[in-house]
């Protein structure tokens, strides 16, 4: 009896560490690669390093220009991001602008669309010789160009049309989780509504746009694709498609990259700590979790002035991205004036036929199927490791597997190329490697959507069910998974479209036999046409929404069969 | 129903370096109703949660039915699951995944119960909180009380040994709360089970249980039965917490002692006559006497002792009954009276108490 009762005490916490470590582990072992090929300093292509030593940071000097040009871009997306951000939050929770509702969950869009596709679809909108603006430009009689998005300018605002929509979520939060009645006093008391805003409603949202200007700032650190579609033709670099360029090259020039990646690692770590020290600061009092009823603001006839603002806004961020691919795709040469013999299906029709584009794509909805459910399994069950089970260590569990949150993709995919270069298992350059990898740099992204659902059901179901005698095998399996559900299934689409469209990490780990699709697509934009390549980003997105459609009709069909 | 005794003792529960519990010892009879009682923080339902197995005490030892399922020098520790006890949660903790059915369900097929078993048995539970036509209702869809009752149900079916109520009533409202009092003595009656019912309501505690706990700060302040708790307080903290007492400071007068009366002399010269609960205090004494122990008389009552004049200041009519701020002894007392006849603001009257429900505190 006391000793089966020592095995059934032990087992959970066996199964945990070992799942915790294991995935520490996934997340620890390219970080140490990373870190030794920065600190290679013999023959750049040993392996392992013939000697150690910070030759590859001393040189890092050479680069200074890029580093540069990376805070530079940061700075400038993040400034515009958080005033689209901060504008859209006050709009549309603080003020009665008509069909708040609708524009709440269309501000979700952007995310949809990509930093990539936005990049593709400004080149064409926006490049000096031929994107559209100029083209009317010039057909107006101007001179040259009066728009260039192959600027740190025309990076900066694709990069925040895109990352505009985070930084509205997370400064929208702070604005709802206000306390009406903070203003509502300071009304009562004899301030007019300028002075409460002044000296009231700025003060307290003031720490939670300092936060999402952080986290945008890291994010923006980096960011690959935009950085890549547009600064390229100018041979204008940032830090990650600087590595990316020293990595393809040859001969490649792994440790400086690494020591760049490192590098570009401690900035954005930094920047995380700072960014989780202003939410979990007592500044953040206003955010109590309790639900108020947001105090909306009759602004009168500016009401449709800022509608204008919402619809702009969707406008270049989502319509003339997505119209733009659209059009394209149909051309044989995209100008800005349409003629009717320039509309084609050929795009299309060879698209379809490169079997680069059919087997790629098909990796990539198979890699973005098994990311998505082996994820959801393995995040699902982390989650409630540290948010749930008590471990010992649960805390640094979960710090380990935020990880991946302050390392670029590119980075850490960097640090996997080398680390699973001499494993002993032959998986590089197969798509194993890149489910690995997947599974690795979207754990921040499923412990969020997962952990945020876990810390909302109540402990004491599950203890309710400790205490019915239910083993925690049972319990898990009748009580825990089935309140997680909701946020398993969100969780599963959001690490399916992340998968199928996952760049950063994709184009460095892809093998010539298993290629995956943005790579493919990236590839095409800078050796094949315009016209083809908006075929190929048209057709992913048309993919990744059939798949959904399929997997939602038949899981539905499934779930009514259970149910008979 | 299977009953089994519990017996914890120094039990230590610590949450990192603060200690919710300091060393509690008690026992619980088989088939008694024990009640722990305190304001929130004093470590009850701490100690509850580590009958249940739901907390690691640091030290110490909890014995079910005489079988350690705790102890910190056996190195024993029995996971919830399997120390066969069951629990109702403060916040129900209904699964809104499943029906009624299912709920009540869980703990027989956690059991392997045949399913021909677990229809008679959660129908029989379900019968007796009342709630017989609703097996089939999704539990996301009921009232509170009626979550309150699925959670009863759910947690004596599989027929536990120990029942324990982690504040039960604190979600419902007024009116209800005094029902399923009444309802859930009943049930402890029938179902004739140990149980340890965790509360911060007096009213409660006085009137489920065979005998209260009071806790303090992590330690036992008092145990007794709801009458000893109510009307012989050990202490200023049981005094104060449990109902309204009016404190009388004093000194001891032992030569004016007699009959196993005890009689201290407030500054005022006013002599009052109690009885001691638990060690008297010398000299400097405290002496606790409930409001609704005291009677007010228009004339002098015929007793002996502790019968004194006063007069009526403050009138407050509270419905059940009406307080009177009386000024006796150049302070105020507080005087519950039930009576229709009321007294007016600025009446002479005596104020007059037993002396068994003057009790002198300990110190």
């Amino acid at each position: 009896m006391e000793l089966d009762h020592g095995l059934v005490s032990l087992s959970p916490r066996l199964v945990s560490v070992l799942v915790g470590g294991g995935a520490a582990v996934l997340v620890l072992y390219p970080i140490a690669y990373l870190v030794q090929a920065s600190l290679s300093v013999g023959d750049p292509q040993a392996r392992p390093p013939e000697a150690y030593g910070l030759d590859n940071f001393m040189g890092l000097g050479r680069y200074a220009h890029i580093f540069g040009n990376t805070l530079l871009v940061a700075a400038l997306a993040t400034v515009l991001a958080v005033i689209v951000g901060f504008t859209m939050g006050w709009i549309l929770s603080r003020t009665n602008v008509p069909g708040r509702a609708a524009f709440e969950q269309l501000m979700a869009m952007p995310y949809y669309v990509t930093p990539l596709m936005g990049a593709l679809a400004w080149a064409l909108i926006a490049s000096p010789s031929s994107g559209f603006i100029n083209q009317v430009w010039r057909a107006l009689g101007g001179d040259g160009h009066v728009v260039d998005i192959n600027t740190p300018w025309g990076i900066a605002w694709v990069m925040a049309l895109f990352e505009g929509a985070v930084a509205f979520v997370m400064i929208g939060a702070v604005m709802k989780s206000m306390d009406p009645a903070m203003e509502e006093a300071s009304q009562v008391l004899g301030a007019g509504r300028v002075r409460t805003m002044l000296r009231i409603t700025l003060p307290l949202v003031l720490p939670g746009v300092l936060g999402a200007a952080v986290f945008v700032f890291a994010e923006m650190l980096g960011s690959f694709s935009a950085a890549l579609v547009l600064g390229l033709p100018n041979r204008f670099y940032v830090v990650t498609t600087a590595m990316y360029q020293l990595v393809s090259q040859y001969p490649p020039r792994f440790p400086t990259a690494a020591a760049m990646g490192v590098s570009l690692f401690a900035v954005m770590f930094t920047m995380v700590w700072i960014y989780r020290r202003i939410v979990s600061s007592g500044t953040y009092v206003t955010i109590t979790g309790k639900a108020f009823r947001p105090r909306v603001m009759d602004v009168g006839g500016l009401r449709w002035p800022f509608l204008g603002v919402c619809v702009a806004y969707l406008t270049v961020a989502v319509i003339l991205p997505v119209l733009t691919i659209t059009y394209a795709s149909f051309q044989h040469l995209t100008t800005a004036f349409p003629r009717a013999a320039n509309f084609t299906l050929a795009n299309y029709r060879t698209a379809l036929s490169l079997d680069a584009v059919g087997s790629a794509l098909g990796n990539s909805l198979l890699l973005g199927l098994a990311t998505a459910s082996i994820g959801v399994l393995l995040m699902g069950f982390l989650s409630w490791l540290i948010y749930r089970s008590r471990l010992p260590g649960a805390g640094v569990i979960e710090y380990l597997l935020m990880f991946p949150q302050a390392v670029p993709r590119l980075v850490f995919a960097f640090g996997m190329l080398w680390a699973w270069l001499i494993f002993p298992i032959p998986i590089y350059g197969t798509l194993w490697l890149m489910l690995i990898a997947y599974l690795t740099v979207f754990l921040p992204l499923g412990l969020r959507t997962i952990s945020g659902v876990i810390l909302q059901i109540d402990r004491s179901l599950e203890e309710s069910a400790q205490m019915c005698g239910a083993t925690w095998g049972y319990r898990l399996r009748t009580v825990t998974m089935p309140l997680l559900k909701p946020g398993l299934i969100a969780a599963w689409l959001l690490l399916f479209i992340a998968s199928v469209r996952e760049l950063g990490a994709s184009i460095l780990l892809m093998g010539p036999k298993a290629k995956v699709i943005t790579p493919a697509i990236v590839e095409s934009w800078f050796s094949a046409s315009t016209e083809l390549t908006a075929a190929m980003a048209l057709l992913q997105t048309l993919a990744v929404i059939t798949a959904l459609v399929l997997l939602f009709a038949v899981a539905r069909r499934a779930v009514q069969h259970a149910g008979e | 129903m299977a009953r089994a005794a519990i017996e914890v003792r120094d039990l230590v529960v610590r949450y990192g370096s603060v200690i919710a519990v300091r060393g509690v010892t008690f026992t619980v009879g088989a088939g008694e109703h024990l009640t722990l009682l305190g304001p929130s923080g004093c470590g009850k339902t701490t100690t509850l949660r580590a009958i249940a197995g739901l907390e690691k005490p640091a030290s110490g030892e909890i014995r079910i039915g005489g079988a350690p399922v705790f102890s910190s020098s056996l190195s024993v520790n029995i996971p919830a699951e399997r120390r066969g006890l069951s629990m109702v949660f403060q916040s129900y903790a209904i699964w809104p995944h499943m029906s009624v059915f299912d709920n009540v369900a869980y703990g027989l097929r956690v059991r392997k119960l045949p399913a021909s078993e677990v229809t008679a048995k959660v129908r029989e539970a379900l019968e007796l909180v009342q709630l017989g036509e609703l097996g089939a209702r999704s539990a996301s869809k009921l009232s509170g009380g009626q979550q309150q009752r699925v959670a009863l149900a759910r947690a004596f079916v599989f027929s536990p040994s120990v029942l324990l109520f982690d504040e039960p009533l604190s979600n419902l409202d007024a009116k209800l709360r005094a029902e399923m009092r009444v309802e859930l003595k009943e049930l402890q009656r029938r179902l004739d089970i140990t149980s340890v019912y965790v509360t911060h309501d007096l009213e409660e505690a006085l009137a489920i249980s065979d005998r209260i706990v009071v806790m303090r700060d992590g330690v036992i302040e008092q145990v007794g039965t709801p009458g000893e708790i109510y009307d012989r307080p050990r202490n200023t903290f049981v005094a104060d917490f449990v109902g309204s007492a009016n404190l009388i400071r004093g000194r001891r007068r032992p030569d004016l002692e007699h009959d196993g009366l005890i009689v201290i002399e407030t500054s005022g010269g006013t002599l009052v006559h109690g009885t001691p609960s638990g060690q008297p205090s010398r000299g400097d004494a405290l002496m606790a006497v409930r409001t609704v122990r005291l009677r007010l008389d228009r004339a002098r009552p015929a007793t002996s002792v502790n019968a004194w004049p006063a007069r009526i200041r403050q009138r407050v009519f509270q419905g059940d009954f009406t307080q009177y701020h009386v000024e006796w002894d150049g302070r105020m007392l507080i005087v519950r009276l039930a009576t229709a006849d009321p007294l007016a603001e600025g009446d002479e009257v005596y104020v007059s108490a037993d002396p068994r429900y003057c009790v002198l505190l300990e110190e």
